[in-house]
């Protein structure tokens, strides 16, 4: 079983490598350059997430194909003609480097990649939004070679896209949302708001803003910004972790009691350390050889750690030992990396 | 211009008055609210309501698909019900191509830009709100897919030009947001297990159940059926030109 992590700049590529990550991904960004309200082509933007242009992926890759670790490079996003026309380009650029691979969502940047004469390999994204086997075939049909698996699917729902003869990957580690990424239109990042210096900063985007994302994310602050700030915490949250004054409209009255549950499964449901990774033996059943870590824009060492968590689990699969005891050294490796034990909450696969 | 009205079989019970030329039925955002083979057969013995009725799918499982497969033999192939398939899945347009019927590529996979803060958001006409699909993806659905017709819910800059290419649906209304197989509503009544899929906890609450979102940094009032969140669009106005097809969902 192969591990996937994201890369955002050359100088992480070797601690990601020592750590173990068998492949990575990355999106490429260009600053200054502002295209239908999504920066960087990737759903990510800025420096933090990102690749500093094709010069910093021709490093990267060169590195890359001297140890044989595949490179996918993400333009997973929709696109208007505009859009399109700077994913057109940049793909011009990429191609004569030699990535590993692409991960689309968009049809028609699976078929220009194609037509280009690319013969490697093609990723559908979360955002193709495969929830069947039809699905599958449908960018199987297409030419695409890998589906990456939505996040809303039960293992027993995964069973469907076995003997397909198309490559499985699952997200298995961090960032999982509550709502469908391929059906989603909320922004991660609104264009025009002052957060674009933060994006284009070199130092400021790799150094200053994943220490802050990590205390808000992992850290103490976390907690304590409710408290703080109030209703304004908002403005330091995720878009789909907001808090909303809900108030009821149907037939039926809403008790006190189930407007909090509402409130808890809105906003409480995005959470950054969620992970799957107890269930490795039941992917391995389903022909899925690739798990992938969501830790764009996080810190290198942050990544290593949950690469290491990630080995770490692949490791004591390939022991064959009991299931409840390769269960519970998962769960004391998570406990040592996240600092407190997994509960439901932190499940990618709760209902299984 | 054609005026269609969205019903869900469990809503059916609502308002149908008015000026309707045809019907969709059916669910775009939930496989659990796919009709049953016996509410479409009392909806279609309605005088009251059209005789030209669209089947209205969701993306869908491979439950939900084997679901959708079976309307479709039934009800657009051999019973012709329906002349039309609202497609919100790939996988549901692959499968159906073999069973007649038009196929319509539904608002899921006619991807706009919806987020409700854009609208308010100064960052050149140019840019937004607008249409993220391509001249290339239209150019694929209509001359390798076949298809003629795509739904939407908001007025883009470039509609018209759009409108030139295919027949455009307009959703009225509630422009969608976003979607979840996490359903906040499924269980509301029940114990507060925590998260869980739609499959195992749902007692269709969504039917009873709607609810107001308010955030100052959303800028507009949310709404929350179901799974799904929406904003209201009414103040867009319809567009002079453009779409052919108004469509008009009925929730609380």
């Amino acid at each position: 079983m192969k591990i996937l992590s994201a890369v955002n700049s050359v100088d992480e590529y070797q601690a990601l490598a020592d750590a173990g990550a068998d492949e990575l991904y990355c999106g490429i960004y260009h600053m200054g350059d502002v295209s239908h309200g999504n920066r960087a082509l990737n759903r990510r933007e800025g420096l933090s997430f990102c690749l500093n242009g094709e010069e910093e992926f021709a490093a990267l890759n060169e590195k890359a194909q001297r140890d044989h670790r595949p490179v996918f490079v993400a333009i997973n996003s929709f696109y208007s003609t505009e859009a399109l026309n700077k994913v057109k380009r940049q793909i011009a650029a990429l191609l004569p480097l030699s990535p590993h691979g692409f991960i689309v969502a968009d049809i028609a940047v699976l078929r220009f990649i194609r037509q280009s004469g690319f013969a490697g390999k093609i990723s559908i994204s979360v955002g193709g939004t495969v929830f069947n086997a039809q699905a599958a075939r449908f960018y199987q049909e297409l030419t695409a070679d890998r589906i990456i698996l939505p996040r809303h699917l039960t293992l027993r729902e995964m069973d469907t896209f076995a003997d397909l003869g198309l490559e499985l990957e699952v997200l298995v580690l961090e960032d999982r949302c509550l709502f469908i990424d391929g059906f989603c239109n909320f922004h991660h990042s609104l264009p025009g708001k002052s957060t674009n210096i933060l994006h284009d900063n070199k130092f400021l985007a790799r150094t200053i803003f994943p220490r802050l994302l990590a205390k808000l994310n992992y850290g103490s602050i976390r907690q304590t910004l409710p408290r703080w700030l109030g209703g304004k915490a908002d403005r330091f949250r995720r878009v789909c972790a907001y808090h909303y004054k809900i108030s009821s409209l149907g037939a039926a009255e809403t008790k006190a009691e189930q407007i909090d549950k509402l409130q808890l499964a809105l906003s409480d449901h995005t959470h950054v350390e969620t992970c799957g990774l107890c269930r490795l033996a039941e992917f391995e059943e389903r022909g899925i050889g690739y798990i992938k870590i969501a830790n764009r824009g996080k810190l290198t060492s942050h990544k290593v750690q949950t690469i290491a968590l990630a080995r770490a689990a692949v490791t004591e699969l390939m022991k064959r030992g009991a299931p409840e005891d390769f269960t519970a050294c998962i769960r004391e490796h998570y406990r040592r990396i996240y600092g407190h034990p997994c509960g439901r909450a932190h499940c990618y696969y709760p209902n299984d | 211009m054609e005026r269609a009205l969205l019903l869900s079989p469990r809503q059916s019970s609502r308002q149908t008055g008015g000026e309707w030329d045809r019907l969709y039925i059916g669910h775009e955002f939930c496989e659990r609210l796919l009709p049953s083979d016996q509410e479409i057969e009392s909806l279609v013995k309605d005088r009251s309501l059209p005789d030209k009725r669209s089947l209205v799918t969701p993306y869908v499982t491979q439950a939900g698909l084997e679901r959708v497969q079976a309307l479709v033999r039934r009800f657009v192939e051999k019973e012709p019900i329906f002349d039309e398939v609202i497609i919100n899945d790939w996988g549901v347009f692959r499968a159906i191509r073999e069973h007649g019927g038009r196929r319509v590529l539904g608002r899921l996979l006619v991807r706009q830009l919806r987020d409700p803060r854009l609208v308010d958001v100064d960052c050149g006409a140019q840019e937004l709100p607008g249409l993220s699909i391509s001249d290339d993806f239209i150019r694929v659905i209509r001359d390798v897919f076949g298809i003629s017709r795509i739904e939407m819910d908001t007025t883009p800059a470039e509609l018209a030009a759009v409108s030139k290419e295919l027949h455009v649906s307009l959703y009225r209304p509630f422009t969608y947001v976003t979607t979840t197989r996490l359903c906040p509503i499924a269980n509301l009544d029940g114990k507060p297990a925590g998260i869980s899929l739609v499959a195992d906890r749902c007692n269709f609450e969504c039917v009873d159940h709607a609810y107001e979102l308010r955030n100052e940094l959303m800028g507009r009032t949310l709404y929350l059926y179901g799974n799904t969140i929406f904003y209201r669009n009414e103040e867009e106005g319809l567009p002079p030109l453009g779409p052919d097809r108004l469509v008009i969902q009925q929730l609380p």
